[in-house]
């Protein structure tokens, strides 16, 4: 799944005047051609979102007005009586237990290739990045039998194909946060006499707290985001956003209910990367 | 289609068997070649479900579309999403009619407990919640003559439809429906000839 | 992912090791992995391995298990086409992605308040899921979607969804996609880039040699193995396809759930053979993209 967050979230350093160097700065015409094509760009990529917005409020938009004729808040209320309080609830579950499974086993393997180099070491992170470059329902048409056979309940399956699809994602972030982490100061803080506790969480903890964060948020996102998973191996008794989207957008007439659901799907990862990006820009867990 | 093309369903045997298929198939796909030009984009494809089909008709792509639940075209016609000039329209042969059922799977284990919810679908009251068109709009199965007199009153207090002619005239002619087997059969033929036909 | 680190990540000094280097030690280091190890390897090698007894005949859903290879030949011709569509899709949609994402990058880093609303603007599609994409795409594209309504073209609408060139498919992957490549090579430039832009620039250089001699090469490994996840992610979903595409011909992620789902018995090893063949072409194109990242010099 490909996903990552702003350059803001992923740096240590950001280059705040890389423009403002005068060897490199431009000159009025390919200021104007930088301005036409970020203009460009911003349009690619906030066009598809318009629909959504206009349909939310649309309580009737019949073919072919380019407008909706009544605005209202009627969606909501249908998109609530097709069960979306549910769906919200289970999705939001589900990203958060993903995480909270995805994420300490990411730092564990992450801690393991950091600082325990070995001859392992190489299948290790080879298999821990595998699931990348082997789709979703292959993986899901084999173990299906397997957890049937094995008695898995269905929501441990969703879970667990979930987990290991976020693990590339919480591995590969806290190894990074793990290279730059330099030990010194744990052994420093052994010196001076602090206990194991003590170290984890005066001195590791905060030094890896905003890596923590980052992997926990695109560990959400793997189960927040998922539909192929959770409709096979959840076989339906597990309702999340993304299938009542999939079946809203699937009929006649749910236009505007398949709105209200997509932002609903929209709004927690977004209101959490504004948070990760606020707290970091004020420097909380730098 | 297949009962018109045949001369009438009588002609077409509803348990599946392979000669019939081999025998009566061909004249279908035939007048489904023919039909292409008249189609959505030339026949060159196809919607992939009835719901897109939908789609397309209140998107004004298409001049008709097709339903099992026409009890719910008042709603649909009601909040704009298809056009008021919207009509149902019942062919003189007929039109292919179906109840909706429930079954008990051989190896159940609770049984009585699945005849007794059987038993409260199958009641008045249900019946008639299922039936009214700002819940789920399917037609009754039960005899309209064997209704006690409260079963009756809340059939009659049903709202009647500005688009969707009575009970009595859409089942007018129902075709049977059938056998699943038929279903495969069918699909995989017109997804090899007519779809993959270009 | 953050590609971008890689190199950054490359470039420290290797931490030193906490717990010496006794085999106890050791150990008890690689203990740590294994939690992971071990469900990513139930996940991804049981998940192939039965797959793959599927797909030859070995589990049957009915009667008795004979190795066969018929799963595999009892849609020949769809299946090649399958694969050719797929690839289609996935590389166009993959070239766009990285072109685009490229400008984006490229004017992200300038920073003030071009490079600000062009971060800003892709990081909003980062969390859509692509089903909701997909949704708001046909929303937009569709015969009788906003653009064809705001436009009044009515029939001279081209068949963007469901026509025969998948473009409204190729633009969803694109559209998600190019946000994703744009923040991962913007990464990637921010860091290393203004040393070598303006050492360049004192040696004479012009813009476009500046792009093609230093933003160009420096942001290629970032560009390869963001394109690399783009075009395996495409190449294996299946959502998009589904609502967007046309019934025939079918990419290999449709197919294969076609008849996952199908009420015929024998129709799951089918399923099989397409999940295998898709597994095999995404793991290529895999080995292809590492194969090209040990080329360049910047990687090693």
């Amino acid at each position: 799944m490909a996903i990552t967050l702003p350059p803001g979230l992923n740096q240590q350093t950001l280059p705040k005047d890389a423009a403002q160097s005068g060897l490199t700065r431009s000159r009025a015409g390919g200021r104007i051609l930088r301005s036409a094509t970020a203009g460009a760009l911003a349009v690619w990529f906030v066009l598809p979102l318009v629909p959504l917005g206009l349909w939310v409020f649309a309580d009737r938009w019949s073919y072919p007005a380019p407008l909706p004729q009544d605005w209202g808040l009627q969606n909501v209320d249908s998109a609530l009586s097709r069960g979306a309080a549910t769906a919200f609830a289970g999705s939001l579950g589900l990203g958060l237990v993903v995480s909270a499974v995805a994420t300490p086993l990411g730092v564990l393997a992450a801690r393991s290739l950091a600082f325990h180099p070995s001859r392992w070491s190489a299948p290790v992170s080879a298999l821990l990045f595998a699931p990348l470059a082997l789709p979703a329902f292959v993986a899901v048409f084999g173990l299906n039998v397997l957890l049937v056979r094995l008695q898995v309940p269905s929501y441990a399956g969703v879970v667990l194909v979930l987990t290991v699809y976020a693990l590339p994602y919480t591995t590969y972030v806290m190894r990074l946060a793990y290279a730059a982490h330099d030990i010194g100061f744990d052994e420093e803080a052994c010196t001076l006499g602090a206990t194991q506790g003590q170290v984890f969480l005066r001195v590791q903890f905060p030094l890896i707290a905003p890596a923590l964060a980052r992997a926990a948020f695109l560990a959400f996102l793997v189960g927040w985001s998922d539909y192929l998973v959770t409709l096979l191996i959840g076989g339906g008794s597990l309702v999340t956003v993304p299938l009542l989207v999939a079946s809203a957008a699937s009929g006649a007439g749910n236009d505007g209910i398949v709105a209200v659901l997509s932002v609903m799907a929209l709004v927690p990862p977004l209101g959490l990367l504004l948070g990760l990006t606020g707290r970091r820009r004020r420097g909380g867990w730098s | 289609m297949l009962y018109s093309v045949s001369g009438g369903y009588a002609k077409v045997p509803l348990a599946f068997d392979q000669d019939a298929f081999d025998r009566l198939s061909p004249a279908l796909l035939n007048e489904l070649e023919d039909l292409k030009p008249s189609l959505w984009r030339q026949g060159s494809t196809y919607p992939k479900s009835s719901g897109e089909l939908d789609a397309l008709y209140a998107g004004g792509q298409v001049d008709s579309t097709m339903t099992y639940g026409p009890a719910t075209l008042t709603k649909l016609v009601a909040d704009g999403t298809y056009p008021a000039t919207t009509k149902v329209l019942t062919l003189d042969e007929g039109t292919v009619g179906n109840a909706s059922f429930l079954a008990i799977p051989s190896t159940s284990g609770q049984r009585s407990g699945a005849m007794v919810v059987a038993n409260i679908a199958l009641s008045e009251e249900q019946q008639a919640t299922k039936a009214d068109p700002r819940i789920w709009g399917q037609f009754p199965v039960l005899d309209s003559d064997a209704l006690s007199p409260e079963g009756r009153a809340l059939f009659e207090q049903l709202p009647t439809s500005p688009v969707v002619p009575g009970y009595e005239v859409l089942s007018k002619n129902a075709n049977p429906e059938l056998a699943a087997e038929w279903v495969p059969a069918l699909d995989e033929a017109w997804r090899r000839q007519i779809l993959a036909g270009g | 992912m953050p590609a971008a680190e890689v190199l950054t990540a490359r470039t420290r000094p290797r931490p030193r090791t906490a717990a010496g280097h006794g085999t106890k030690a050791r150990v008890q280091g690689l203990l740590l992995a294994v939690p992971a190890v071990l469900l990513v390897a139930f996940v991804v090698v049981g998940g192939s391995a039965m797959v793959a007894a599927q797909s030859l005949g070995l589990m049957p859903l009915v009667g008795r298990p004979e190795l066969s290879t018929a799963a595999y030949t009892a849609h020949g011709g769809d299946l090649l086409v399958g694969v050719g569509l797929s690839l289609a899709i996935a590389g166009a949609s993959t070239v766009l992605a990285c072109l685009i994402g490229f400008a984006a990058a490229l004017i992200m880093m300038q920073g003030r308040w071009c490079g600000k609303l062009v971060a800003a603007m892709s990081s909003l599609s980062i969390p859509v899921p692509h089903i909701v994409g997909a949704a708001t795409a046909g929303l937009l594209l569709a015969d009788s979607g906003l653009l064809a309504r705001v436009f009044g073209a009515a029939e001279r609408w081209p068949d963007v969804v469901g026509g025969q060139w998948w473009l409204a498919v190729i633009f969803e992957y694109a559209w998600k996609e190019s946000a994703f490549v744009g923040l991962v090579v913007a990464g990637t430039l921010a860091t290393r880039s203004v040393d070598y832009e303006e050492t360049a620039a004192l040696l004479g250089a012009g813009r476009l040699g500046r792009l093609r001699h230093v933003l160009l090469p420096l942001s290629l490994p970032a560009l390869i193995i963001s394109g690399t996840i783009a075009f395996i992610y495409s190449f294996g979903s299946y959502e998009v396809a589904w609502l967007l595409g046309r019934p025939y011909p079918e990419p290999l992620p449709v197919m294969a759930l076609r008849l996952y789902n199908s009420v015929t018995l024998t129709a799951r090893p089918e399923a099989a053979a397409v999940a295998v063949v898709t597994a095999v072409v995404s793991l290529g194109a895999a080995l292809v993209a590492l194969a090209c990242l040990r080329k360049i010099p910047l990687w090693r």
